[in-house]
């Protein structure tokens, strides 16, 4: 289990300091002794200090980031990356966390950690990263906050990155973003949904498949064909009256659904053999039941209205 | 489509839900011989987010 940042505070909450203080700890705790893999440093998390997040790291939180560093030593202040290796393979999280959040929260977090930290560039703390990692991991997952638009970035620039499970944005992602050979998710916000990614490894030197492409792919020409039958069937209804737009339209998304079929049947002749992954967001309490050790704590803490 | 949950609770839930997951959830299997199964669960902006959108 790992979580790619933001986890503790918001911008909306952070002043409100002593419910949010509270509600930051209890979430630390729990994903501790859940015995999460590693977490990442998001921007957010930065909003109450560093020194919160040493706290948490002392506890047991294992907290990474590649790119947040002591400004006097120019050493990270968390490991870069963490390697757990799962049934004889070794996989290494790294973390990355943007060097700008945006005219209102950059200038927050400089405030609450003036002299303390230094954000350096997270391409080059993932280049630096990978070349300490190589021959000492099977895979390389990158825990990132940086968002959709920089992940690829990272992905197109540094090689060898087999996974982002990303956020910032907390976006709700359907199916993987592929850069080179990096595909990217992220597993949307607020403890909504619960990312799933499934990994069946035959080969780890060799590229990963998305097992979920086939059911992807008949999912959105079975939408287009719902579609152009909504267009042929108001065609119908008007025999007698041209709408070249709607024409347009039929031809247009026929066209799209063509194409369609055509990778369709590319996708189930590649088959589902070698690496392959699978990614699910599955509703939080579709999957899982509620934890009553957890619940005690929260109720103890006077925050279960929160 | 949901498009709205209280924030509060939906924490407490992922936090106390996961929790009991993270015991169900073997991490790791041998699938056949020459595969292995690996399952990760992953979470972000629990608390914390910008600007959410679907991809």
């Amino acid at each position: 289990m790992v979580d790619s940042g933001d986890l503790f505070f918001s911008f909306q909450n952070y002043s409100d300091s002593e419910k949010a203080l509270k509600k930051a700890q209890i979430i630390g705790r729990a994903y501790r002794h859940m015995g999460a893999a590693a977490v990442n440093v998001g921007c957010l998390d930065l909003l109450r200090g560093v020194d919160f997040l040493r706290q948490e790291y002392s506890q047991g939180l294992p907290l990474v980031s590649a790119n947040l560093l002591d400004p006097s030593t120019k050493a990270p202040i968390f490991p870069p990356y963490i390697i757990k290796e799962v049934g004889g393979v070794r996989i290494a999280f790294l973390g990355l966390l943007p060097p700008e959040s945006g005219p209102e929260i950059s200038p927050a977090i400089h405030r609450a950690n003036e002299g303390k930290i230094l954000i350096a560039d997270p391409v080059e703390a993932a280049r630096e990263t990978l070349r300490k990692i190589q021959g000492k991991a099977d895979l390389i997952i990158i825990l990132s906050d940086l968002g959709l638009y920089k992940d690829q970035m990272v992905a197109k620039e540094v090689p060898g990155i087999h996974f982002i499970l990303g956020g910032h944005e907390g976006r709700f992602t359907r199916k993987a973003v592929r850069a080179g050979m990096t595909h990217t998710f992220q597993s949307s916000y607020k403890g909504m949904y619960v990312g799933q990614l499934q990994l069946t490894l035959e080969n780890p030197s060799k590229p990963f498949r998305d097992a979920g492409e086939v059911q992807y792919l008949q999912e959105r020409i079975d939408g287009l064909d719902l579609h152009i039958r909504g267009l042929e069937a108001a065609k119908m209804r008007q025999p007698d009256k041209d709408n070249p737009a709607r024409n347009r339209s039929i031809r247009e998304i026929t066209q799209q659904r063509n194409a369609l079929q055509e990778e369709l049947k590319r996708a189930k002749e590649a088959g589902v053999q070698g690496n392959r992954f699978l990614f699910k967001l599955e509703a939080l309490e579709k999957v899982l039941p509620e934890n009553e050790e957890v619940k005690r704590w929260i109720s103890g803490a006077g925050i279960d209205k929160d | 489509m949901r498009i709205w949950f209280p924030e509060g609770k939906r924490i407490y839930e992922l936090l106390s839900a996961l929790l009991i997951g993270s015991f169900l959830l073997s991490p790791a299997s041998i699938a056949k011989a020459a595969e292995t199964e690996i399952l990760i669960l992953h979470t972000n902006n629990v608390t914390g987010y910008l600007l959410p959108c679907p991809t």
